[in-house]
């Protein structure tokens, strides 16, 4: 039996100050506080030195996975810094941005990290839903990990939009006020969703304060949230099989973002005015899809008058059901891309359409 | 430590201890290189427009015997005018940040808190303060009182 000073000791026996500087010895950290204080078992331990190994096989999705919960934490991070300077009123807010982005010490990297972070969190989130589609990892009986995954999906959109409005400049300001326009084309109803979004008539200090309570509140709550549900189906790939490998797409990661922030600094552009709106009012990329379907859409109008600007947001509506019910629709057992040539054809046209419409939408 | 066996000595195993010590401090740079942004960043910096500095009043603002506190680069600064001249000093006080008052009978500042005592020029007259009052530039031209120009 070993005798080292954390097993001679009882085990209710005080530390006292010595045991206290034997947490921070190698052995002293694996036996009194990994294992005797958060119970975490050798077999876990043993896992993990395993893991640390580099392995020969990849497996993509979970690199994909885990660096999105890693930049969706480095968005809270930044947000975080950014929130100490940035006061969420029409009066303040543009010239708040400006003051971190130019007068601050490293603001305009924190802003920057922020910036292109949630850039790179919607596209690995549509990488990491395009690899789920095509490994057919979403069928039974992981149908709730894709049901999550497609709420994290129109989460990240939503933390795009909402944060989109904060920096209170001219693009944000009538990007935001196209957008909110969009529920208009319900007729009854919406009216309601349009005063919901907005808080008013116009984009105004209403919107502004919404907006930011819903991204600095209620989006962070709901994505944790969703993360653990959608989590839960595939606990046992919560321990990534090859850390290393891991670590390093996480770096890579970071490097991206820093690099991103550096090269090419997140925009100030010019303080919103609602009394002029600028030449060509375009959403940020991930919308442009949307936009140029409602654009398409205005091509129905010899159905009447009512029918593009509804029918546009109607066919949207009718994608963002046919994605949440895919793993109900295919009922092929198989996984095998090779074996699901249906379901691969309509991923790769989906994905073709998708990129089709933002590149139209970019060059309209 | 079993007994009998040979005691560990950092002297038998240099290589070891240097190779760590190489990793340590290489880690140790790359987590300062990260938290160095971020602690320049929570340190917001002075107010770098010289020209909004100047807190301009206007003279009846302050009549002779009188003082006023402003506000002179984010630092509550008290003005006071005597029969000696135009006077600005921080109204900070050195011992626990109270701010202080004119007393104008004794012709002294005075600290609320814990009875410091400052005369004009912001030395210590009498009480704990550890340090006198920070004077402040301060001039009057026609009938305007400039604080912060020479």
């Amino acid at each position: 039996m070993a005798t080292t000073a954390s097993n001679k000791r009882k085990p209710n026996e005080p530390l006292g100050l010595k045991g206290l500087l034997h947490w921070f010895t190698p052995t002293g950290f694996r036996e009194d506080v990994l294992k005797k204080r958060l119970n975490i078992s050798e077999n876990l331990l043993q896992k993990f030195k395993q893991n640390l190994q580099p392995k020969k096989k990849i497996r993509l999705s979970a690199y994909i996975g885990w660096t999105i919960v890693f930049v969706f934490l480095m968005e809270c991070f930044t947000g975080m810094f950014l929130m100490m300077y940035y006061h969420p009123t029409v009066a303040e807010a543009f010239a708040n941005v400006r003051y971190i982005t130019n007068i601050i010490p490293y603001g305009w990297l924190i802003r920057g990290i922020h910036f292109w972070g949630s850039h790179i969190m919607i596209t690995l989130v549509l990488l990491h839903l395009f690899h789920t589609f095509f490994k057919g990892a979403y069928k039974a009986p992981r149908e709730m990990a894709w049901l999550s995954g497609v709420i994290l999906l129109f989460l990240s959109l939503a933390f795009g939009l909402t944060g989109y409005l904060l920096p209170w400049n001219q693009i944000s300001f009538w990007a935001v006020t196209v957008v909110t326009e969009v529920p208009m084309a319900f007729p009854y109803i919406g009216h309601y969703l349009k005063l919901i979004a907005r808080g008013g008539e116009n984009v105004s200090q209403v919107t502004l304060t919404r907006f930011f309570a819903m991204h600095v509140m209620a989006l962070p709550a709901l994505t944790t949230f969703f993360l653990v549900l959608h989590f839960l189906p595939i606990k046992k790939y919560l321990i990534p099989k090859d850390l290393i490998t891991y670590a390093i797409a996480i770096l890579f990661c970071f490097g991206c973002l820093i690099s991103l922030a550096t090269l090419s600094p997140a925009p100030i552009h010019d303080k919103a005015d609602p009394f002029h709106t600028p030449d060509k009012v375009k959403a940020e990329w991930y919308f442009l899809a949307c936009q140029e379907i409602l654009a398409l859409a205005e091509h129905l109008d010899f159905l009447g008058s009512w029918a593009p600007k509804l029918l546009g947001v109607i066919i949207q509506i009718v994608i963002i059901i046919l994605l949440f019910l895919i793993p109900f629709i295919d009922r092929n057992s198989a996984r095998n891309p090779k074996k699901r040539p249906i379901a691969i054809t309509f991923l790769s046209l989906s994905y073709v359409a998708f990129i089709l419409l933002t590149l139209m939408a970019k060059f309209r | 430590m079993e007994s009998g066996k040979p005691k560990k000595s950092y002297l038998t195993t240099t290589r070891r201890v240097f190779t760590n010590s190489l990793m340590g401090g290489i880690i140790g740079g790359v987590i300062g290189w990260f938290l160095y942004p971020i602690f320049r960043f929570l340190i917001p910096p002075k107010n770098i427009n010289q020209d909004s500095n100047i807190v301009k009043l206007n003279a009846t603002e302050i009549p002779v015997g009188k003082s006023k506190i402003v506000n002179y680069n984010e630092i509550p600064t008290i003005v006071i005018r005597t029969n000696q001249g135009l006077f600005a000093l921080t109204a900070v006080c050195t011992h626990l940040g109270c701010i202080v008052n004119w007393d104008e009978v004794n012709q002294e500042i005075v600290c609320p808190c814990h009875a410091a005592k400052y005369d004009l020029n912001g030395n210590v007259l009498s009480g704990p303060a550890p340090k006198p009052l920070t004077l402040v530039k301060a001039k009057i031209i026609d009938d305007k009182i400039l604080i912060g120009e020479a």
